[in-house]
């Protein structure tokens, strides 16, 4: 009866246990892979181990354990940490990489720092861990965000019909 | 006088020998000959030789015996064995292998071209009963799994990471910066 009872009291549209704690796992190895990294200075084990994470994030995403809007975010953080380790001998995606990156840094770090005439590993790697806290605060405060929400709606509505 | 003579050289040739053939008599009798002739052989023979090593002595009766059991045996199964088709496994007995083992616990299968191929339905009847039941059984493990929920990210065994860690491991120690000069390093070199 309690269970039931807890169960009609809760929002329809919170998010499940699963949910945040997908998200959560996928940061967790994202950083754990860079640390890893960082320790043993093997670049095959960067890059397969980014292959691996996106292979799960595609699976979290169709199992519904993180949302679009984690699922696009941190996909783009994938795409651009590959475009940058990806291997340019030729300068042949230089372009690419060039205009990515600037268009990456620029929404997290903002114009000015974009618009610098030489983009350096440093700002790239602030703005990479900028992003990475950036979803872990989504992550946690998703709930909260839904919630806030939902009373704001009800106060709208509320007004409306007086 | 002249027969006279020779009886008498004659009668006592025969007496030579008499007495000859008495004394080897005696000696035969008395010297114990014939241990004395064996003992003389034993010593001027040779030993035998022996060998390296010491293989039970099998009758060539019996050798023979057996190697005319064992060819009658194969020509019979030569004869009347049952003839399939094709013994060995064609190429789309081998791809159906694959696809049945493709997800297995243990088994990674690069590539499987032409799985439909393999999969076609009465195919398998020319293959032998086990191997077919073989592969009867990994389909249905292989199904059985397939309708499972798929393990999450939740149940990886990732360590757990605070937002403090987070902070810590990306500012103070600077992970992603050292990383990346690591990575463009290598990717220059390449």
């Amino acid at each position: 009866m309690l269970i039931l009872l807890a169960a009609s009291l809760t929002p329809a549209e919170s998010p499940s246990p699963a949910e945040r704690k997908g998200g959560y796992v996928i940061l967790d190895t994202y950083i754990a892979v860079f640390r890893e990294m960082a320790a043993k200075g093997s670049n095959g084990i960067l890059e397969s181990n980014l292959n691996n994470i996106m292979t799960q994030v595609v699976k979290a995403k169709t199992q519904g354990e993180i949302d679009d809007i984690f699922y696009s975010r941190f996909a783009r953080l994938m795409a651009v940490t590959k475009l940058v380790i990806v291997p340019d001998a030729g300068h042949i995606l230089k372009p690419i990489i060039e205009r990515e990156t600037r268009r990456f840094v620029e929404d997290i770090l903002g114009e000015e720092a974009a618009a610098a005439p030489e983009l350096g590993i440093g700002t790239l790697a602030e703005s990479i861990t900028q992003e990475l806290l950036n979803l872990q605060i989504y992550l946690d405060t998703k709930d909260q965000r839904k919630k806030m929400m939902e009373e704001f709606y009800k106060k709208f509505d509320d007004t409306a019909k007086k | 006088m002249e027969n006279d003579l020779k009886e008498t050289w004659e009668d006592e040739f025969q007496t030579l020998i008499r007495e000859d053939q008495d004394r080897a008599l005696a000696t035969f009798r008395t010297e114990n000959f014939e241990a004395r002739v064996r003992a003389r052989i034993a010593d001027t023979a040779e030993e035998p030789r022996r060998r390296p090593f010491a293989l039970p002595s099998i009758p060539a009766r019996g050798v023979a015996m057996a190697l005319v059991i064992v060819a009658a045996v194969a020509a019979v199964a030569i004869v009347f064995w049952p003839r399939r088709p094709s013994p060995l496994l064609t190429a789309g007995d081998v791809r159906a292998l694959w696809t049945a083992l493709d997800g297995s616990p243990g088994v990674k299968i690069l590539s499987a071209p032409g799985t439909s191929e393999a999969a076609r339905p009465g195919r398998h009847s020319e293959l032998p009963s086990s191997f077919e039941r073989t592969l009867s059984l990994l389909r249905a493990q292989r199904q059985a799994r397939g309708n499972e929920a798929a393990p999450g990210l939740a149940e990886k065994p990732v360590p757990h990471l605070s937002f403090r860690d987070k902070v810590r491991i990306l500012y103070r120690d600077k992970v992603i910066e050292r990383a990346l000069l690591l990575a463009i390093e290598k990717s220059k070199e390449v």
